[in-house]
């Protein structure tokens, strides 16, 4: 059996990556566009994770760990945006946001 | 010691400010809150201005900050802006926020932790700092975006920014994950020491790096593949909101992307400019096209301010190609949009306090019967965005143009200059519908206060700076600002 | 040996999770799905030997997060109905896979220049006390502005989501 290397970790954060980027381009659902964009995050985070350990450096886990409570603090305000969106139009639907056009 | 905490003496008042603000916000009534906010920036921009030119480029705190926090001019030019942005933005909105019911005490307190993180941005000599310092901007202009969350709109807007900014947030992240995987360092010296030894390494990795970097950067710009929020975003925040994002976080964005390109990616702006180029071209058609189809006039300015943003880019992707005149006309390009920008925001704040209405071009028809000192203040920045002669803006174009066509970009050189001639036609279609057209209302008296003499001082400023040379000792007239610019790109690239 | 099977078993649960976060048509799925993600992804960390980045990870993305999300899905109760329609979703992402793809191929061959092989980590890499210290040696200014970060994101989601006294206007 193969040795797990760095590549792997690498490789395994590039599909994460790409697939964060399917869910926000193409859902709808406003909470899931959300969670898409921390998926998105993390996706680096296991990159920084990997990488700081092949260095032998702990400068990928600071910004990881940075990275964390950048993600948290998104979701916060993203979350009483929603709650403030459902409580107006009593939906979380991307294409309700119509108001301005042209 | 204490010589150390002066240096980072004018970012502590801010974010002190914020949390003085916060702690009086139930207590205090807006116009005290106001006064406070204004006296906590006004002391940070004194002492940014004392120091202005006396410093030398250092580090505060190296043993513990490391050489993430650095002091230079440029960083304090920066600041300056980043502080007189915000304290327009609160002073000329005082009679706009009395008038409507959705503002609290919070709102000043967001707004100075917005430009506490544009402070550290311009400060941050590493990429964590700057990614965090981009995020303490970006979500408080967010939250400022979404501020009057009794309308549809205002919170539609919040969420298309906040969405698209979170996602474009994360290639910044990829970028400096790259970076990291090839330099093992994200500071940007040892950045730069990797990428000017020119022995056989594959650089693709910071240059790919890099360009994810840019693409976060040229985002939040509203360059042309990733502008279509920019019109929606502006025109559903409130005008306060609009005004500091067209006039001071757009600043600071060149802030980092300026230091990111002189610094570190100097060597490398060779592969860049031809990427930068295409995104140039774009940005001045399509934001041409964006501003000259709308009618209203606050969608029309977010259109013109992404045009304003190509015009900066053209002198940015100079600077990969050899003009040392780019850097400093970038600045210098920076402050004379941010001044007309934000007498123009201002006064359709000013004017927005009285009606609730979306103002269009028709709104405007008799303007200068009605309001004849506005209407010729009005005139005046728009003059200056269309960069008509003896403005500054004219200035600031000119030493954009001039840039290009020294570093051979001949072509890019004309195509602005053709958008310049477009501009024209929707700047000019305000002042006319201001000037020769009659007015349909009854003339009423002019309120006069603080605010409008404001806005006229920024007027004469945007006149002066176009006409005034150094005739009044003391004063800086466009030599002054130009030299005021060089000097501090001069700092910055000594740091190596 | 062990290590590889744990590796593989962490990347599946890892990339199921999130493609079920994208996938599933109800909330409360995806976001458990993304908190199996989540979890995985803990589990990655613990396997790299970044043992303070596993707690931070349970304890902030699992903990505070997902259990946030929890709650506003649970509260919000969308109905069924008024979930937004996306006829023929499953078509649309494979556009999408087609347009992310070029972006994942310029990522990966980026990646590929990366080096493949381990280095030696350093004795006690990864553990509490050495993290500490380099968090409270070198990194002392990002932490003390990520303070200032959550602060400044509390008082924007308060300010957001309070209910005001006022009226509506």
């Amino acid at each position: 059996m193969m040795e797990i290397t760095l590549q792997h970790y690498l490789v395994l954060s590039t599909i994460l990556f790409a697939i964060g980027l399917i869910g926000v381009m193409r859902r709808k659902n406003l909470l899931l566009l959300f969670f898409a964009t921390e998926i998105l995050l993390n996706a680096v985070n296991i990159a920084f994770a990997a990488i700081s350990s092949y260095y032998g450096d702990l400068t990928g886990q600071m910004f990881a760990f940075f990275i964390i409570a950048v993600a948290a603090s998104e979701v916060a305000v993203g979350l009483g945006l929603l709650v403030l969106w459902y409580k107006r139009t009593g939906k979380i639907d991307l294409d309700a946001m119509t108001s301005m056009r042209g | 010691m204490f010589e150390q905490l002066f240096l980072i003496l004018p970012m502590a008042i801010v974010v002190m400010g914020a949390f003085v603000l916060l702690l009086l916000s139930k207590t205090f009534s807006l116009d005290k809150l106001n006064l406070v906010a204004v006296f906590f920036l006004s002391l940070s921009f004194i002492i940014e201005i004392l120091r202005f030119g006396t410093t030398t480029v250092c580090y505060s705190f190296p043993e513990i900050f490391g050489k993430m926090y650095i002091i230079d001019d440029f960083s304090i030019l920066f600041d300056l802006m980043f502080t007189a942005g915000a304290i327009l933005t609160l002073l000329i909105n005082t009679a706009y926020f009395k008038s409507r019911n959705y503002y609290n005490g919070e709102y000043f307190a967001l707004i100075l932790f917005s430009v506490f993180g544009m402070m550290i941005l311009a400060h941050s000599n590493e990429l964590v700092t700057a990614f965090i310092a981009l995020e303490i901007a970006s979500l408080s202009v967010f939250a400022l975006v979404g501020y009057h969350k009794y309308n549809k709109v205002s919170s539609e807007a919040m969420m298309k920014y906040m969405i698209l900014g979170s996602m474009t947030g994360a290639f910044f992240i990829l970028g400096t994950a790259f970076i990291y995987g090839a330099v093992g360092s994200t500071n940007l010296e040892d950045i730069a020491a990797y990428v000017n030894v020119p022995a056989e390494k594959d650089l693709v990795l910071v240059l790919i790096g890099g360009i994810f970097i840019m693409v976060t950067i040229l985002f939040k710009m509203g360059a042309v593949p990733f502008h279509s929020w920019v019109v929606d975003v502006y025109q559903g925040a409130p005008f306060p909101v609009t005004m500091f994002m067209a006039s001071t976080f757009k600043i600071a964005l060149f802030a980092i992307a300026l230091r990111l390109s002189l610094i570190d990616f100097a060597s490398l702006n060779i592969v860049w400019s031809e990427i930068l180029q295409v995104i140039t071209v774009l940005t001045l058609i399509g934001g041409s096209f964006l501003a000259i189809t709308q009618k209203s006039i606050k969608r029309m300015l977010a259109g013109s301010s992404v045009v304003h943003s190509g015009y900066m880019l053209i002198a940015y992707s100079s600077i990969g190609l050899g003009s040392d005149m780019a850097a400093p006309a970038i600045m210098f390009y920076l402050i004379s949009y941010f001044l007309s920008a934000a007498g123009a925001f201002g006064i359709l704040s000013f004017i927005a306090t009285g009606s609730k209405k979306m103002m269009t071009y028709e709104d405007f028809k008799g303007f200068s019967e009605r309001r004849p000192y506005l209407s010729a203040m009005m005139a005046i920045f728009m003059l200056s965005l269309s960069g008509f002669p003896s403005t500054i803006g004219f200035l600031g174009k000119f030493y954009i143009f001039t840039s290009a066509i020294e570093s051979g970009q001949i072509l890019l050189a004309g195509l602005g200059i053709v958008t310049a001639f477009i501009s024209v036609y929707y700047y000019f279609k305000l002042i006319a519908m201001m000037y020769f057209y009659p007015s349909t209302d009854q003339q009423k008296k002019f309120p006069f206060d603080f605010s409008g003499l404001l806005i006229g001082v920024m007027a004469m400023m945007v006149i002066w700076g176009g006409v005034g040379t150094s005739l009044i000792p003391f004063i800086p007239g466009a030599n002054g600002l130009i030299d005021i610019a060089k000097q501090a790109i001069d700092s910055l690239q000594n740091v190596l | 040996m062990l290590e590889n099977s744990i590796f593989v078993l962490l990347a599946l649960f890892l990339l199921l999770g999130s493609a079920g976060m994208v996938g599933f048509k109800q909330t409360l799925f995806s976001a458990i799905s993304f908190m199996m993600a989540m979890l995985a992804l803990a589990g990655m960390f613990a396997l790299l030997d970044n043992s303070f980045l596993f707690l931070a990870q349970i304890m902030v993305s699992v903990g505070a997060v997902v259990v946030l999300s929890l709650l506003v899905i649970v509260s919000v109760n969308v109905k069924e109905e008024n979930l937004p329609k996306e006829p023929a979703k499953f078509r649309w992402m494979l556009f999408a896979v087609v347009l992310v793809a070029p972006l994942a191929i310029v990522i990966y061959k980026a990646l590929t220049y990366m080096p493949h092989t381990w280095a030696k980590t350093g004795e006690g890499y990864g553990s509490l006390k050495m993290m500490g210290m380099t968090l409270f040696k070198d990194w002392v200014l990002p932490f003390e502005i990520v303070s200032v970060l959550l602060l400044a994101a509390m008082v924007g989601a308060i300010v957001i989501a309070r209910k005001e006294p006022s009226n509506d206007a």
